[in-house]
């Protein structure tokens, strides 16, 4: 449930992008990337029970990760 | 080769070339193997902080991923965050900066749940907005700020999507409702009849009821502790973890 003060209509605007996610490993730690058409890799989350890498700046959701 | 000296946090950077005294390459080597230990990485921190900041912006993504035109918390990554900051012994308060229009509602009181619940000082600064679930997420902290300029917006919960006009929908909203109410008024000093007059105020939002509460208005109902802006916050988080010491003021 939504509790927010924007109009519906604007947060749900472009609703048909469904993410194709698959799992890597980067330097020891398990994530999820997006895969876009461009080729480029976007870090969705990371999966990982170690907390302290949810500090790293390098996994912050939303960082381009290099492909291969 | 140059090194970013400023960077806070260990990273496979660079090995930094240097011309050090024998002494400052016995502590480095000290740094190092405490590093190791700690971190399972050689690259020492140059600069840590005790003082720690978390941003809270935009939409608080809960259960349903938003479309890209939203900006967003992602609460999976900032509550494990939150476990770090705990568990971590070199970090001693935490500041948390809003600028937020609500969002999932579970996903933003469970944010403020941990953060209410941890054991360290923690400061929320709220600027530009914060708005709906965001107002739980302010008032979870010991000591909430708000900018003079910042805006809170206090209103129903609606249901959004296919609605079952039956007595149940109506009191399952109430139930909602009364979580956040309930938790609003339990870490702040709004008195719970105050706070629903204000969420069911007319004539003050365009499209909706509800009260919006601008800088001091949020402190005058007893919403937020402090009118203020990041010296505010600064000066605060350090009495705090001060008083936590155990440490007079202004005696280190």
């Amino acid at each position: 449930m939504l509790y927010t003060v924007m109009p519906m209509e604007l947060v749900l605007a472009n609703n048909q992008e469904v993410l194709s996610v698959e799992e890597v490993q980067l330097d020891g730690v398990l994530m999820l990337v997006e895969l876009s058409e461009r080729g480029t890799r976007k870090i969705v989350r990371l999966v990982s029970t170690d907390p302290q890498v949810y500090l790293d700046p390098r996994f912050t959701p939303g960082t381009l990760v290099p492909s291969g | 080769m140059s090194t970013n000296l400023s960077t806070p946090y260990p990273g496979p950077g660079p090995e930094k070339k240097s011309l050090d005294q024998p002494k400052t390459k016995k502590i480095r080597a000290d740094k190092r193997v405490e590093a190791i230990k700690e971190f399972g990485e050689t690259q020492v921190p140059t600069v840590k902080s005790n003082i720690h900041c978390l941003t809270i912006i935009g939409q608080i993504e809960g259960h349903l991923i938003m479309p890209p035109q939203n900006k967003t918390t992602k609460y999976e990554h900032v509550i494990p965050q939150l476990v770090a900051l705990e568990q971590n012994p070199e970090v001693e308060g935490l500041i948390v900066v809003l600028n937020t229009v609500g969002g999932d509602v579970e996903a933003g009181l469970a944010l403020a749940e941990m953060l209410a619940s941890m054991s360290k000082p923690t400061i929320s600064l709220v600027l530009g907005g914060g708005h709906s679930i965001g107002v739980p997420i302010a008032v979870a902290a010991d000591h909430a700020i708000i900018a003079e300029t910042a805006t809170m917006t206090i209103h129903p919960l609606r249901l959004t999507g296919l609605v079952v006009s039956v007595p149940q929908t109506y009191e399952y909203l109430d139930k909602m409702q009364d979580r956040v109410i309930r938790f609003v008024t339990y870490h702040s000093r709004v008195t719970e009849e105050k706070f629903r007059e204000m969420m069911f105020r007319t004539g003050e939002l365009a499209r909706d009821i509800g009260t919006v509460l601008v800088g001091k208005d949020a402190v005058e109902v007893g919403l937020m502790d402090e009118v203020g802006g990041l010296q505010e916050a600064m000066r605060k988080i350090k009495e705090l973890i001060d008083e936590r010491k155990g440490t007079p003021r202004g005696v280190h």
